[in-house]
């Protein structure tokens, strides 16, 4: 009588305390994902602001050059202060807002294809590409591009990372639990042609 | 005509990057494209140059990146050789394949400040590309690597070969001498020479270990060699030979930074 009601004490406890384990286990490893996550986004976030950092650079060179075409420079000023409008707070939360993370990224594409146009209309100016000024500026611009592609695509690991787990067994059955806390992450998509950051090699 | 413009889109194809088994070697020739006298002789400098100032740098010459980017390929190849020290991330590597006919170096977080993409480019495109250009390839690589560790530290002059490890340990057996009698100073010697050895051996291993368990790197267990050459450096009795003390990377970072070229 005694041992039967020690083992149906026992038995749920035991399935309880197995739960509670895998439960918290899980919990842990979303955590720990998640700020994987949020500290990737602090890099991108970076590596941004190192390219909006050199656009005010860019634009005095070009506008000194005789007869640049006003309207390119004009545009990459305008991507750069739409970039500068986007809210430091939505900018934070990205990752878990998606309205937030596609202003965010829309705002930063425009910037990428208004320097790709400037870029493009630099090479008609070949006295203003061959001032060592400007060419330490297309150096920079090009490395940040390069670092922007890199930190994007670690991003998007984590991320990946951090839903692949949020998204299977065991996690699955109680992240809903949590509220937002554990929202699915956004990832950065490969934009088709002109929306795309671009790449100049400007070895040609 | 103008400038090519890729697409730098996120394929997920990119994410699974294939990457060239680690360097054992500062420098490694896959495209057999240096005189052997040029590789021993860089491999002295920059050897020499990690132990005075601790940086790694490591020239790769291969054939082709395939498919890949160069820029996508190098950068990955760079953080998974985990080249420069872990937290300080000063490894630099000097890329160059043969049949793209394309060069690049790519910089450490650490190593951005001291060489940043203004001057990486210039010594791309002032020093390296010039010479690739006129099938100098040894030129190019050793006054590419020369114009590397004058930007960064430009105090370091490379000197003959001279055991690192050797001076300090007669020094302190001379002073030993002079004041003690002889006996004194053989028994200082010989107690502290296993005392560096131990405290050298768990640094090593304190420091070797979790890197290699998270790069899922087993190597070092299967390999000792690896794992001993590091120690074996340390307490060396004469650098000769280019594999006295093998290239094996810290658990540096890298962010993209650097610059491309090509001839």
């Amino acid at each position: 009588m005694q041992t039967r009601s020690l083992v149906g004490i026992g038995i749920p406890i035991a399935i309880v305390l197995v739960v509670a384990f895998v439960i918290g286990g899980t919990y842990n490893s979303l955590v720990t994902l998640g700020q994987a996550v949020d500290s990737q986004w602090a890099q991108v976030q970076n590596v941004y602001q190192r390219r909006a950092d050199l656009v005010p650079n860019l634009v005095a060179t070009v506008k000194g050059a005789a007869n640049f075409e006003k309207s390119t420079y004009l545009a990459v000023t305008e991507a750069r202060s739409k970039v500068g409008q986007v809210a430091p707070q939505a900018a934070q939360n990205a990752p878990n807002d998606p309205q937030a993370f596609a202003q965010y990224e829309q705002a930063q594409n425009q910037l990428s294809s208004a320097l790709s146009r400037l870029l493009v209309v630099v090479e008609n100016y070949p006295d203003l590409k061959a001032t060592s000024n400007f060419a330490t500026l297309q150096a920079q611009l090009e490395g940040t591009e390069n670092r922007i592609a890199v930190e994007r695509m670690r991003y998007n690991e984590a991320a990946q990372a951090f839903n692949t787990k949020r998204d299977t067994i065991p996690a699955v059955f109680f992240v809903s639990m949590f509220g937002s806390k554990f929202n699915e992450k956004n990832y950065f998509k490969a934009q088709p042609g002109a929306e795309s950051a671009p790449a100049v090699d400007f070895s040609k | 005509m103008l400038g090519l413009i890729l697409a730098l889109g996120l394929a997920p194809a990119a994410w699974g990057a294939i990457v060239p088994p680690k360097p054992t070697h500062f420098v490694t020739d896959e495209a057999g494209a240096l005189e052997s006298d040029t590789a021993t002789q860089l491999e002295r400098e920059l050897r020499e140059y990690e132990t005075a100032t601790g940086h790694q740098i490591i020239v790769y010459i291969g054939e082709t990146t395939g498919k890949e980017p160069l820029e996508n390929y190098t950068v990955n190849a760079a953080q998974s050789w985990k080249v420069g020290r872990k937290g300080k991330d000063d490894g630099v590597v000097l890329f160059l394949f043969m049949r793209d006919r394309r060069v690049r170096i790519e910089v450490g977080y650490g190593l951005e400040g001291d060489l940043p993409d203004a001057r990486a480019k210039q010594i791309v495109d002032e020093t390296i590309v010039p010479r690739l250009k006129d099938d100098d390839t040894d030129g190019a690589v050793a006054s590419g690597v020369a114009a590397i560790l004058t930007t960064i530290s430009p105090h370091f002059q490379a000197s003959q070969p001279v055991s690192a490890a050797a001076a300090p340990q007669s020094s302190s057996d001379g002073d030993g001498s002079d004041d003690q009698p002889a006996w004194f100073g053989i028994l200082l010697f010989v107690g502290f020479v296993p005392v560096v050895m131990l405290v050298m051996g768990v640094l090593r291993w304190l420091f070797t270990l979790p890197k290699g368990l998270k790069a899922a790197d087993t190597a070092f267990i299967t390999t000792p060699r690896l794992f001993f050459s590091g120690s074996g450096s340390s307490s060396s009795d004469g650098d000769e030979g280019v594999g006295s003390s093998d290239f094996s990377g810290g658990g540096g970072s890298f962010g993209g930074g650097g610059a491309s070229g090509s001839w």
